[in-house]
């Protein structure tokens, strides 16, 4: 029982780092309707800002994490700008494209102006302690993630649904011409998705830099699909699906290597069995756990 | 005397003359002044003197040496700004001459500035140079000899386009940003056109092409090594110069720009801006080192530039032009009276004459060229999905490391004695072989079309951004089950696979890929493939059978992906399923989308291009995959169909008879009109 409750939280952490991440990808294909493959790239840049903030300008924990969010998010809307804004008659795929390009460049541009030595954040960052509740270890550092996680997300849910800028993402993303005739900003409202979505992935960037302390330029390619994986299976589009999605795939990943090393399935299994999941998804309900299908017209 | 009055270069033919006579002085003169007096030293020593141990007489850096290839060039420029002066405002003009001006000063002031460069070094430097500069002269005067002005009212001139007025004025600039490219298009298109015009190069059929090509390979052959040392290459150029232009820079670190702010757990820096400020500043000292040195160890890029683009015209283009011109009449009326599957036979014959013998020159060139063809045929395998299928199928690198694996095991397992799987399990004589190599890529290319079937059945269902999912869900799922198969060495991947891939294999295998594609999507049934992407439901309708097109669809990418990936596993040497992730993918998806998607050609000629680019790149290590992205971007932004979206290159194949109608003029018009 001990053990299921310790896998349990180690799950509910890895889950809302995803979710974190996957809302990011959730938000901008809402609006934009375009997988900004960039995204995980984009977490890199938050967590090495996160050191940035810690080590050379020697920031306590939450100034760090404000200041990695604000920038993280203004290379977001800058990046949106600069690529992908041309590109916004363009066909889809080469928008695409072009988020693939801007990933590629971003992880490579990284590693070749600070060096392939892996970061890490200071002791000092955040003091881990350790507490043992009923025979179950759990550190500060994952109740902050979990219980910081929850927060970002409830507050993103709450511009989402209650605030008129909130209100404008949805109804651009279920009809993008009306829209405008009614008065709304397009390009703010792109704007201010790309930068909330950036800014969480940078909040993301950092715990993920707190709870597993190696960071270097490529380590948002993997965590990056993966995010996006959880973003699709739970209907990637709706901010629930995200987070619902994120937690799934985190359980999946503690999970399978915890119970399965009895039955043969290594730790190594988690990815193939991950994508695995996936597809079985997109096979049996193609547009993922929350997802609505476009009705499409002859 | 009126076509004199006409040219805006006033001089007219006295100049263009007395250029001539100086370029003559230039080619011919200067190795021969340069060894009057000695006559130990011969012309062969010179150029096979790299390292300026000779002791050519001092008095060959006289004046006169700097006099005449500083003339030649001077008049070369002068001959170009004649050709551009009319079409021109003044300003442009007097930059083509400042241009000019300044690289003469710098290419000669250099040698006198460096103080290690011995008298008989410079000497040395200056023959070399001395071709460089007669060349650039020669083609301002060639221009401007042969090629008739644009103004309005020379009349007699077939070759002459009447040019509205406005054109003729000074050229007014947009005020956008783009304007760079907007400019050098206008500008350069009707140039080019004109000279193509001229030389009416789209009649010359493909074959005379290719044997000029085939000439050029035997020229290069015999006298490429001395022709190169000429140059000061310290080989000969292997990828028509592109490895050796970038080699320059392969010493410079970006990496102390941004690392002072990012510092890893073990260095510290006590004042980040400083440092950064001080690598930015050895940097930018570095790259102008990299850029202008003239030691004769690290030649600068500039240098290496110019000795790139000599190299390539004299041993590739210009001998090329000439046999090619020279065949025209020959080899259309050949092409116009075999049947056309003998002129196409006869057409990849010498090509792969062309091939074996270009790639023949050293196993670096093999070996990209083997590159090359596995990229062509991934390239073409994806574009049947992405660009005529109009699905986006972003994880191709899965069907490709399905076939490497099962055409590897195969080949290990059965037909070679190694440590994975022991003992050859057949006694297979050696001529054999070839078609047990042969069997093992197809039962890769069957295992990887299997795959594809795990990417068929749910495209039956779902379409676009949920497909190109699934298809990412494929290639992280075949790499991650190889990850964790440890009979055949997961991560650490499979050692020891034979080297079976040569040139041979790849050239028959590659086209008849291109063949079979070609063939498919021009086929009725292919038609039905194209219907997918314009219309899914409409080509339902219209009784296009959609599920089994799609399943063809994928199942001939997909083997045909995976036969690539075998071939490739038998060039490497060894497998592993790193090889095989999604920056593969993504090389795929960068090839297809730069040759253009729906354009067999576009695919072919990307491949082959990206290839060049990746190896040329290679210097800067980091960075190159920096460039790359940054190019895939840039393309589409300002030119998203790729190099030839949804059409194919005009090319004469069949021959054209010489007083008919140029169709392919005719096509790639309407071609540049949409």
């Amino acid at each position: 029982m001990e053990f299921f409750v310790q896998q349990f939280v180690n799950a509910l952490q890895l889950g809302s780092l995803y979710a974190l991440i996957a809302l990011g990808y959730t938000m901008v294909y809402g609006v934009l309707l375009l997988i900004n493959f960039a995204h995980g790239d984009i977490f890199m840049v938050g967590a090495f800002l996160g050191v940035f903030g810690s080590i050379t300008l020697d920031l306590p924990f939450v100034p760090t994490l404000v200041l990695s969010m604000v920038l993280t998010g203004l290379l977001g809307v800058g990046i949106e700008r600069v690529a992908y804004k041309p590109l916004r008659q363009a066909s889809r795929l080469s928008v695409v494209i072009t988020a693939l390009g801007v990933g590629l460049l971003l992880e490579n541009g990284m590693l070749a102006l600070t060096g392939a030595n892996p970061r890490s954040y200071p002791q000092t960052f955040i003091t881990t302690r350790v507490y043992d509740i009923g025979g179950v270890a759990i550190s500060n550092v994952k109740i902050i993630i979990i219980v910081l996680a929850a927060l970002l997300f409830a507050g993103l849910y709450t511009i989402v649904q209650r605030t008129k800028w909130g209100m404008a993402m949805r109804a651009i993303s279920y009809d993008k011409f009306a829209v405008p005739l009614m008065g709304v900003s397009q390009d703010q409202i792109i704007s201010l998705t790309f930068l909330l979505g950036t800014g969480l992935a940078a909040a993301g960037g950092i715990l993920w830099g707190v709870a597993f302390p190696v960071l270097n330029p490529y380590m948002g390619l993997r965590v990056g699909w993966k995010a996006f994986v959880a973003a699709v299976v739970g209907g990637i589009g709706d901010i629930r699906g995200a987070a619902a999605g994120g937690l799934l795939l985190g359980f999946i990943e503690i999970f399978v290597p915890a119970y399965g090393d009895s039955i043969g399935i290594s730790s190594t299994w988690r990815d193939p069995i991950a994508f695995g999941l996936l597809l079985i998804i997109l096979v049996v309900r193609p547009t993922g756990l929350f997802g609505v299908a476009r009705r499409q017209k002859v | 005397m009126s076509t004199t009055a006409n040219r805006t270069f006033s001089l007219g033919g006295l100049v263009v003359l007395v250029c001539a006579l100086v370029i003559a002085i230039a080619v011919v003169g200067l190795p021969w002044l340069a060894l009057e007096d000695d006559s130990t030293v011969t012309a062969t020593d010179l150029i096979a003197d790299t390292e300026g141990e000779l002791d050519v007489p001092a008095r060959i850096t006289n004046t006169f040496l700097v006099v005449v290839p500083v003339g030649a060039l001077a008049a070369g420029i002068l001959a170009l700004w004649g050709m551009l002066a009319p079409r021109h405002n003044r300003a442009v003009s007097t930059l083509v001459l400042l241009v000019g001006l300044v690289l003469v000063g710098y290419y000669y002031g250099t040698f006198f500035y460096e103080d290690h460069v011995n008298d008989s070094t410079s000497a040395t430097e200056f023959v070399r140079s001395g071709f460089f500069v007669a060349l650039v002269a020669g083609l301002g005067l060639i221009a401007q000899a042969a090629l008739p002005r644009a103004n309005p009212g020379v009349a007699g001139n077939p070759l002459v386009r009447p040019v509205p007025v406005e054109a003729a004025g000074p050229v007014a600039l947009p005020q956008n940003w783009r304007w760079p490219f907007a400019w050098l298009r206008a500008r350069l298109s009707p140039l080019t056109r004109r000279i193509a015009g001229y030389l009416a190069l789209s009649r010359i059929p493909v074959l005379a092409y290719l044997v000029g090509m085939l000439a050029a390979t035997e020229l290069e052959r015999r006298e490429g090594q001395a022709f190169s040392r000429l140059l000061g290459f310290r080989r000969v150029p292997s990828l028509f110069g592109s490895t050796e232009l970038l080699e320059p820079f392969s010493k410079l670190d970006f990496s102390g720009i941004l690392a002072p702010f990012f510092p890893s757990p073990t260095d510290t820096y006590d004042a980040p801006l400083r440092a950064s400020w001080e690598a930015l500043r050895q940097l930018g000292e570095d790259f102008v080192y990299a850029l202008t040195s003239h030691g004769a160890r690290e030649p600068g890029f500039l240098k290496v530039l110019l000795h790139v683009v000599e190299y390539d015209l004299i041993i590739f283009i210009i001998p090329v032009l000439i046999v090619a011109l020279l065949l025209r009449k020959p080899s259309n009326a050949l092409l116009l009276r075999l049947p056309s599957w003998a002129g196409l036979t006869l057409q990849i014959v010498v090509l792969y004459g062309v091939v074996s013998h270009w790639g023949a020159l050293n196993d670096y060139r093999g070996l990209v060229l083997i590159y090359m063809g596995v990229n062509i045929m991934l390239a073409i395998s994806l574009n049947l999905v992405n660009g005529y299928m109009g699905e986006f199928s972003v994880g191709h690198a899965g069907f490709m490391a399905v076939g490497a694996y099962v055409a590897s095991i195969l080949t290990m397992w059965l037909f070679i004695d190694e440590r994975v799987f022991g003992d050859a399990v057949l006694s297979v004589p050696d001529w054999a072989l070839p078609i047990g190599f042969l069997i093992a890529l197809i039962a890769g290319g069957v295992a990887a079309a299997l795959a594809g079937l795990l990417v068929a059945f749910p495209s039956f269902r779902t379409r676009g951004d949920y497909l190109a999912i699934v298809t990412l869900a494929v290639n992280f799922i075949v790499t991650g089950v190889l990850n964790n198969i440890s009979a055949i060495g997961g991560a650490r991947g499979l050692n020891g696979v034979p080297l079976w891939t040569n040139v041979r294999w790849i050239f028959v295998l590659t086209i008849l890929s291109v063949l079979a594609i070609h063939h498919l999507v021009s086929s009725t049934f292919g038609k039905g493939i194209v219907a997918i992407r314009e219309d899914e439901i409409a080509a339902e309708q219209m009784g296009v059978h959609t599920r089994r097109v799609k399943l063809v669809a994928f199942l001939v990418s997909s083997f045909i992906a995976g036969m690539s990936g075998g071939l490739f596993a038998h060039v490497l040497a060894y497998v592993n399923p790193g090889v095989f992730g999604i920056l593969k993918s993504t090389e795929a998806l960068v090839m297809v989308y730069l040759g253009g998607m729906g354009s067999i050609s576009g695919s072919v000629i990307a491949a082959v291009l990206f290839t060049i680019l990746i190896e040329a790149f290679r210097p800067l290590a980091v960075l190159k995959w920096v460039v790359i992205p940054l190019i895939l971007i840039l393309l589409m932004i300002y030119r998203p169909q790729g190099l030839f979206g949804f059409r194919e290159m005009t090319l004469n194949l069949k021959g054209l008879k010489e007083d008919g109608p140029d169709v392919l003029k005719e096509a790639s018009d309407d071609a540049a009109a949409d």
